[in-house]
């Protein structure tokens, strides 16, 4: 067990230095960089451009370019940001409280939901409930999270019950800790209902087919013969056995948590990282891009991790006979 | 019997409506009155002009713009005959021969718009009957790639296991960490600019399924890995099944619930996921329209306020999911049904069971 | 569905119980101004900015030593007082106003301005984007303070646009002269640096900045206004007490948060206008234009012979009859109507009508006129068959048309530049690329074959000199020339060369008329159009009056808040 755990570790950092290298390499490949958007200002002229890239040493051979960030990077150094003249590390860890209070909680409500409905829905398939879950996920499905921001923006406005964008509102200076948490709460709640939205659908569809088909399995028929209480049944074969392809997507959803909200972040005005990844990405500040994509792809292989871990636990013939 | 004759009754709702929708996208050429790019710069985000009776013909009122502000328009009062059958403009049916027959036209000035125009004047309908073929193909195309690669791979890591099972994820993880949108950068500095039409498509969907696979991947991987050390597979092992037949008789039947969905679901992302790519100039590039482009054109305020009927798009879309999943949920009760006594050990009981719970859905 | 469909529909409606109410506010003195940026400043240091989001909110907590008014483009005083220029037009004396102060009580004085220029613009060592404009001739002024109030720059030569480009902001030497030495100046006054470590001389100062969320700037007690400055109420500028910039990083956010009360002014796009205008009593704002925009925006062609381009197609470009058969082929009317709701203008030539003192009422004014276009290029050779156009060799016309593709706009532009060159039998491609890329291809490795584009010109025509010189580094359709490769180049270059040093106003303008003459005759870059720049403000603030060169804020120390709004 600790040996797989080990040897499973260290293939992380295989992958994980793949993942560096080929998005460097990209990266270096499409054409521009950071200062060509100065390029194409009448009032700086390619000397200071040139002199520029100099400064922020762009203009190295890519071998030696990467060298010097991996090197960095092993003593701790993200390297700096080409836009706000600042180190990675401070962008960063500046925008993770917040893009992890938003994507998590989204997380939370759509996980929270769409499993109990799902399995709820698949038992009594056909019903109401159901019924009106599917249409429901349906529309989730169909429209991409940009277009549903809008849409629950559109609403604030139109209802004033919620804040129309922002983190927060310009509260007294006096205002105490419950009062600002209140505050953030009620910022929080249309965008995180809406991200949830977009991926309710999708999760209520594999665990409502996953439940069927567990449902429609002899060993479950045979178990009800034998007398087991549905209750017994339920813990013990239905859900265990639905989960397994809904673990390996939690996995993956790890991933997305810090800059998997990017559109949603930038239509509701929240302060978060996805924001500032896809600016960074569309203006090619080269190191800034790098230290999110490093963070991403841990996360990502750290939920991969704990899926194949989950999956180990919950469903033993997962095991490799060894 | 009874039930396989209902069953099929019911696969002509779902079915029939897509067969019908794919027909329809089909024939664009002959069904649609206008060129997808057929502008009129007149008559912006004009809204829908339907022919009317008068007289005892149909005709169709010619628009004047009054307010170019606020796109209103105004009746001439003077109408031009809708003809049937008749010569409009040219088009290349299928790119293959010229024609210039089509099901409905109207001579300038006037023009039906039965949904709308956008913002180039050009017809709403005739662009989403084009649009719908070109999501129909790249989602097709795209969700076949990914689907072969992702089961295929996963299929064979989670049977093979080991040192297999590990570069395999490994791998898929990669892909899955290197974020698409610098791939898809890459990719168009290598793709000579003045590409056009189909092998723009073709780029699109490629690269669109390149980085789709991982994560089905992943998922078949998991589910292989917990069926591997049932009964039935360890029985087929021991029998000496060739690896092959096992994956293709055992285990891929057990999961074509799990896949059958996946792939209804997404058939949507990459309709939606096409109009994203526009945005990096890898996309359908205009005057082509696609689902997806025309939703992203519908989905902004003032849009949403002068040319609400751009947002039709978004309602084609969500149609198609309904009818891809309707189809998918009637496909799979028809296995069922007809393959029960095939897949491992199924009772008739237990397939009743299933087809009566479905039988609301 | 219905939840969308009813949403739509409640947007479309035009509710009235949401109606605002304006409360007047005791007096017009204090309170505070709200609007939205697009993006977060990238930093506090005006140096480095290189950005808009930055310098503007640098404009309000930094000043140079000059302005220029947003009325009729003259340069007037600031931190200055009065200046001389000598006869020999090479040096200018300035002298400060009395009284200045940094916003932490330290007297602003000649020895800011020296340390600012010499220490900082002219230090190779700083990532500065402004060094360009600040030399004449690729030297640096000299820049001598003989006593604290008096501050002397001596050019290598006569510079005419030299008061212009003075407005650049000053920093406080006694801050910053131990960072510019220890070569820490880069990473000095990031959007990390404590607030009140952040020392102007504007109106207001840095109250507060959370990244991603919002900037509150507060009025500056130390501040005192430009000379032949003042507005309505007897209190000292400037009037607010407070300004609040939210981050917003997209215009749907923008225009909600307006419509919803939550802010006082925000620029519109004539495309939103429909969603405004019939909103103004009911929310209490006003829509005001300003009339077409200074931005140019323009379809240019590669005449470079060095370009990997087919030497048939360069020939076209250099053709003079080509391009003025593309201008006249573009119904600029009808780019109006459909891309900016009617709210615009075609754009005569290089210069802006708005910029009277150099606008030459002269140039040629292309209209859609086909019968034209297809003269000249039956004068060119280039023969029509079926429904294409062949060159005089036989190749057909078909060019690839790039543009960006951050413009939604420009995109719409590029594809009616489409339709309309398709009845003269030109095929168009259009390629739309992400910013950063289509500079690289143009700049670096000139792969294009048209493009559309657009550059924010400057007040004085001198600022398009890196565009129109043969050896400028922006000359896009012929970009590294050694020297001018047509006769009309060679005269653009000696009448920007001779605009440079001419001191005297009226023959100043005669060299830039003919410049624009040249300019719409040879067609280099064929103008399109431009919108109406439009802002909505809210009816309880004052000090607000739309400007031809500026926005609708004259000043932002003349702004008040008179009163305050009943939200339902």
């Amino acid at each position: 067990m600790i040996r797989a755990l080990l040897l499973r570790l260290s293939h992380m950092v295989v992958v994980l230095f793949g993942i560096v290298l080929l998005s460097f390499v990209m990266i270096d490949f499409a054409p521009g960089d950071f200062l060509s958007q100065m390029a194409m200002n009448p009032q700086i002229s390619p000397k200071t451009i040139a002199a520029l890239r100099e400064q922020y040493g762009l203009g190295l051979p890519f071998p030696e370019q990467f060298g010097r960030w991996l090197s960095a990077l092993f003593r701790g150094n993200l390297g700096y940001s080409f836009s706000y003249h600042l180190p990675v590390s401070t962008l960063i860890a500046q925008r993770i409280p917040m893009t992890l209070l938003l994507t998590g909680s989204a997380v939370l409500l759509s996980w929270g939901l769409a499993l109990p409905l799902a399995v709820f829905g698949a038992r009594r398939a056909g019903g109401l409930l159901d019924r009106s879950l599917l249409s429901f996920s349906y529309l989730s499905i169909s429209l991409p999270s940009f277009f549903l921001a809008v849409l629950g923006l559109l609403l604030a406005e139109k209802t004033g019950l919620f804040p129309i964008g922002g983190a927060r509102s310009s509260l007294p200076p006096g205002a105490g800790a419950g009062a600002r948490s209140l505050d953030l709460l009620h910022h929080l709640l249309l965008p995180a209902l809406t991200l949830a939205l977009g991926s309710f659908g999708v999760l209520y569809r594999l665990m409502r087919s996953s439940v069927l088909e567990v449902l429609a399995q002899p060993y479950l028929a045979a178990a009800r013969s034998r007398g087991l209480t549905s209750r017994i049944l339920f813990r013990r074969y239905l859900f265990r056995n639905a989960i397994n392809p809904l673990v390996t997507l939690f996995g993956m959803e790890l991933g997305g948590l810090l800059s998997g909200a990017a559109f949603t972040e930038m239509v509701f005005g929240w302060p978060g990282m996805g924001r500032l990844m896809l600016h960074a990405v569309m203006t090619r500040d080269l190191y800034l891009v790098m230290g999110g994509l490093l963070m991403g792809a841990v996360l990502l292989l750290l939920g991969n991790l704990l899926a194949d871990g989950l999956l180990y636990l919950l469903d033993p013939r997962v095991r490799e006979p060894s | 019997m009874r039930g396989l004759r209902s069953l099929l009754g019911r696969v002509g709702v779902a079915g029939a409506l897509l067969l019908l929708l794919g027909t329809a996208s089909l024939f664009a050429e002959f069904l649609a009155p206008y060129r997808y790019d057929s502008v009129r710069f007149d008559l912006p985000y004009a809204p829908a002009v339907w022919p009317r009776l008068e007289h005892g013909r149909l005709v169709v009122p010619v628009l004047r713009m009054v307010d170019p502000v606020h796109r209103r328009y105004a009746e001439t009062g003077s109408v031009l005959p809708l003809r049937l059958f008749c010569r409009g403009e040219s088009v290349r049916m299928w790119g293959l021969f010229r024609s210039s027959r089509h099901l409905f036209c109207t001579p300038a000035p006037a023009r039906v718009l039965l949904l709308g125009a956008d913002l180039f004047g050009r017809d709403l309908f005739s662009r989403l009957l084009y649009g719908m073929r070109v999501s129909f193909l790249l989602s097709f195309l795209g969700v076949m790639i990914s689907f072969t690669i992702g089961t295929l791979v996963g299929l064979v890591a989670g049977y093979a296991g080991g040192w297999t099972d590990r570069i395999l994820m490994r791998t898929a993880e990669v892909v899955m960490a290197v974020p698409a949108l610098y791939l898809l950068m890459g990719l168009r500095s290598i793709v000579p600019y003045g590409l056009s039409g189909l092998s723009v498509a073709l780029v699109i969907t490629g690269s669109l399924s390149l980085v789709g696979w991982a994560s089905l991947a992943r998922v078949v991987r998991g589910l292989v890995r917990s069926l591997v050390s049932r009964d039935f597979v360890l029985a087929a092992v021991a029998t000496g099944a060739s690896p092959a037949r096992i994956i293709l008789r055992h285990l891929l039947p057990n999961m074509r619930y799990y896949l059958l969905v996946a792939v209804t679901l997404s058939i949507p992302a990459f309709i939606v996921g096409e109009a994203g790519l526009s945005f990096l100039g890898l996309g359908l590039s205009e005057p082509r329209p696609s689902l997806g482009n025309i939703l992203a054109e519908g989905q902004s305020l003032e849009t949403m306020e002068s040319a609400p009927w751009l947002l039709a798009a978004g309602g084609t879309i969500v149609l198609l999911v309904v009818l891809f999943n309707r189809l998918g949920d009637v496909l799979r009760e028809a296995e069922e049904q007809i393959g029960s006594g095939k897949i491992q050990g199924r009772t008739d009981k237990n397939g009743k069971d299933a087809k009566s719970r479905e039988n609301g859905t | 569905m219905l939840l969308l469909a009813s949403l739509v529909a409640s947007c479309a409606r035009k509710d009235s119980q949401g109606a605002f109410r304006v409360l007047p506010r005791s007096s017009p003195l204090g309170g505070a101004m709200t609007f939205d940026l697009v993006s977060d400043p990238k930093t506090f240091n005006p140096a480095l900015a290189s950005e808009t989001t930055s310098t503007q909110v640098l404009g309000y907590l930094f000043r140079g030593l000059t302005r220029v008014s947003p009325y009729d483009g003259i340069v007037k005083g600031d931190l200055a007082s009065r200046w001389s220029v000598d006869r020999s037009g090479r040096r200018v004396v300035f002298t400060l106003r009395r009284g200045l102060r940094w916003s932490d009580g330290v007297p602003l004085t000649a020895a800011d301005v020296v340390f600012t220029f010499n220490r900082i613009y002219y230090n190779p060592a700083v990532a500065s984007p402004v060094r360009d404009v600040l030399t004449v001739g690729g030297k640096p002024f000299r820049v001598t303070a003989p006593d604290p109030r008096t501050v002397v720059f001596e050019t290598a030569r006569p510079f005419a646009p030299l008061l212009e480009e003075l407005g650049v902001e000053i920093l406080p030497a006694h801050l910053l002269s131990a960072a510019v030495s220890q070569g820490r100046f880069n990473t000095v006054w990031s959007v990390r640096t404590p607030p009140e470590k952040i020392v102007g001389d504007g109106p207001f100062r840095l109250e507060r900045y959370l990244p991603g969320q919002e900037i509150v700037l507060s009025k500056n007690p130390l501040y005192t206004p430009p000379k032949g400055l003042s507005g309505p109420y007897a209190a000292p500028l400037p009037y607010l007490d407070r300004l609040t910039l939210r981050i917003v990083p997209n215009q749907n956010s923008t225009l909600l948060r307006f419509l919803g009360g939550k802010s006082d002014l925000v620029s519109v796009s004539p495309a939103q206008v429909p969603v405004l205008s019939d909103k103004t009593g009911e929310k209490a704002f006003r829509l005001l234009v300003r009339g077409p925009s200074q931005a140019e925006t323009f379809l240019t062609f590669n005449e470079n012979p060095r370009a990997p381009v087919p030497k048939w197609k360069i020939a076209w470009f250099q053709n003079r009859n080509f391009r003025q058969a593309v201008a006249w082929a573009i119904d600029r009317k009808a780019m109006v109507d459909v891309v900016y709701n009617g709210l615009g203008a075609p754009i005569p030539g290089p210069v802006s009508p708005a910029n009277k003192a150099f606008f030459d009422p002269g140039v040629v004014r292309y209209h859609h006129d086909l019968a034209r276009s297809r003269a000249l290029l039956a004068a060119s050779g280039f023969r029509k068959k079926g429904s294409r156009l062949y060159d005089a060799s036989g190749h057909p016309v078909v060019v690839v048309l790039m543009t960006n593709t951050e413009s939604p706009e420009r995109l719409s532009l590029a594809q009616m530049v489409q339709s309309m060159l398709a009845p003269l039998g030109i095929r168009v491609r259009v390629v739309p690329l992400q910013f950063n890329m289509l500079t690289t291809l143009v700049l670096s490795s000139h792969q294009w074959e048209m493009l559309l584009f657009g550059l924010t010109g400057t007040l004085d025509p001198h600022g398009n000199a890196t565009v129109w010189r043969s050896t400028g580094f922006l000359h896009l359709w012929n970009p590294g020339e050694k020297g001018p490769s047509t006769p009309w180049e060679g005269e653009v270059d000696s009448l920007f060369a001779r605009g440079e040093t001419e001191m005297d106003p009226v023959r100043r303008r005669a060299l830039y008329d003919r410049w624009q003459e040249i300019a719409t005759r040879e067609v280099p870059l064929v103008d399109l159009v431009s919108p109406d720049a439009i802002t909505a403000v809210r009816t309880t603030l004052s000090g607000i009056t739309p400007t031809p060169l500026g926005g609708v804020v004259p000043h932002i120390s003349l702004v008040a808040q008179t009163g305050r709004l009943l939200l339902p």
